[in-house]
């Protein structure tokens, strides 16, 4: 099986996932923004593994001396939209039961069904919504 | 000390598999909430599917006590977080879990979503009171979709080995979704014609473009203005393993002119040494870079196409 087959890359992600799950309670929504020390180092490492996969890419990048494009400025009202979206997160999970989504999708729950299919309606038509007004 | 040891590893391979499958770039999760080709979406999928194999493994092998399994019931406000859950998602390209993985790819988004969530946290005791009701409101069912529970309702017979071969389907449904398609990006400039007023040195990764534009998924015209930055920087460096590299190009090969074959660019008028390279990119290929420019050294190369007989110029067929 090739290293990029979904089947490959999908049941590493469960394997890991679900380990964090059994090992670290609620670790999978809100959990790292409790504070509890062990689900902050968890995602703080979550946070330095995405870094730790960008080295190779950076690396090869920097052998080769390739230039890199000109940077991006990045406007306030996107970083308030990130914070409002933030906050709307938080409280969506709470408001279904923070925690528990994974674990409820991975037993069969009706209730974490309900979840993932009303979030990707609405997911989907604020997607779509969003590739019209910028079209 | 050993007590941060497991969720440090946990969370470092955690992280490493969120950006391999994508998840540390809002655009994959935009492509995947918008039901496009994604590599995100199949990622999921899978997951999701042998997540639900395995755990139904698990509980026959009594390896998981199902009197522990808590089931989330279908309330009112599992659908309607739920509801919230996915606008947001789709407006700001990360989940809470997400966005501690694209701090490495779009640092500022990530934060600015991260602050939101903190923020959320902390107000949600306040609003509880606000909350609960919802949670407990009709339609409320505690069912599970198979039996996995002793006290539980059920939807579905069939029990562990209906819950495994549902996780089995999800699995296979998740490979039949179309991989991210070929793409032909072209008017990209070279690396050596970029200006080097142009270059900062100290641009992170995540700032090397719009990650509106680059997210921008379906018929944007201006999704193909700016294609996706390992993508266009780098051609040569672009990993296949990292599915970044198949996120933007799902818009610009809609939206981008037409395929253009290296045969076709040579019929035009413009000098050959001047057309940009083009860029070919296959999922869990090597970039492919095929130069327009001919290498006079080369006779075979140097020869143009012979024309065919049958195609006459526009004026000879009035």
């Amino acid at each position: 099986m090739r290293r990029e087959h979904p089947l490959w890359r999908g049941f590493w992600l469960a394997a890991v996932m679900a380990a964090g799950l059994v090992l670290l309670p609620f670790a999978d929504t809100l959990g790292p923004f409790r504070l509890d020390r062990r689900l902050l180092a968890y995602a703080g490492a979550i946070a330095a593994g995405s870094l730790l996969g960008a080295v190779p890419a950076l690396l090869r990048q920097f052998l080769r001396k390739k230039p890199r494009p000109p940077r991006v400025p990045f406007p306030w009202q996107r970083c308030l939209r990130g914070f409002l979206c933030g906050l709307a997160l938080a409280l969506a999970l709470g408001l279904a039961g923070d925690g528990r989504i994974l674990p409820a999708l991975l037993t069969g729950s009706a209730g974490g069904y309900g979840f993932c299919l009303a979030a990707l309606i609405s997911g989907f038509i604020t997607v779509r919504i969003m590739g019209r007004a910028r079209a | 000390m050993t007590a941060y040891l497991f969720p440090g590893v946990l969370g470092l391979l955690t992280g490493l598999l969120l950006r391999w499958n994508g998840f540390s770039r809002p655009a994959q999760t935009r492509l995947a909430l918008g039901l496009k080709r994604s590599c995100a979406l199949r990622s999921a999928l899978t997951a999701l599917g042998w997540g639900m194999a395995g755990t139904a493994l698990l509980c026959w092998l009594a390896v998981i006590d199902v009197d522990q399994i808590e089931v989330l019931p279908l309330s009112a406000g599992a659908l309607v977080g739920g509801l919230l859950f996915g606008a947001a998602a789709g407006l700001c390209g990360f989940t809470p879990t997400t966005a501690f993985a694209g701090l490495s790819t779009a640092p500022l988004e990530a934060l600015c979503v991260l602050a939101g969530c903190f923020a959320g946290t902390w107000l949600l005791p306040e609003l509880d009171s606000l909350l609960s009701p919802l949670r407990t409101a009709a339609p409320y069912s505690a069912a599970t979709l198979f039996q996995v529970t002793l006290d539980e309702p059920w939807l579905l017979d069939g029990g562990f080995l209906g819950q495994g071969c549902a996780g089995l389907l999800l699995a296979a449904i998740a490979i039949c979704i179309p991989a991210p398609r070929p793409i032909l990006l072209t008017d990209i400039p070279a690396p050596e014609e970029i200006p080097a007023a142009e270059i900062s040195a100290s641009a992170g990764e995540s700032q090397l473009t719009d990650p509106e534009v680059e997210s921008e998924p379906a018929d944007s015209p201006a999704s193909s203005e700016l294609p996706d930055p390992e993508v266009t920087a780098s051609p040569v460096d672009a990993d296949p393993a990292d599915p970044a590299a198949e996120a933007a190009p799902e818009s610009s090969s809609e939206v981008a002119a037409p395929p253009a074959i290296p045969g076709d660019s040579l019929k035009e008028e413009a000098p050959l040494a001047a057309q940009p390279p083009f860029v070919a990119l296959l999922e869990g290929e090597e970039p492919l870079i095929v130069d327009t420019a001919l290498d006079e050294d080369d006779p075979d190369s140097a020869a143009l196409p012979p024309e065919p007989d049958d195609a006459d110029p526009p004026e000879k067929a009035k």
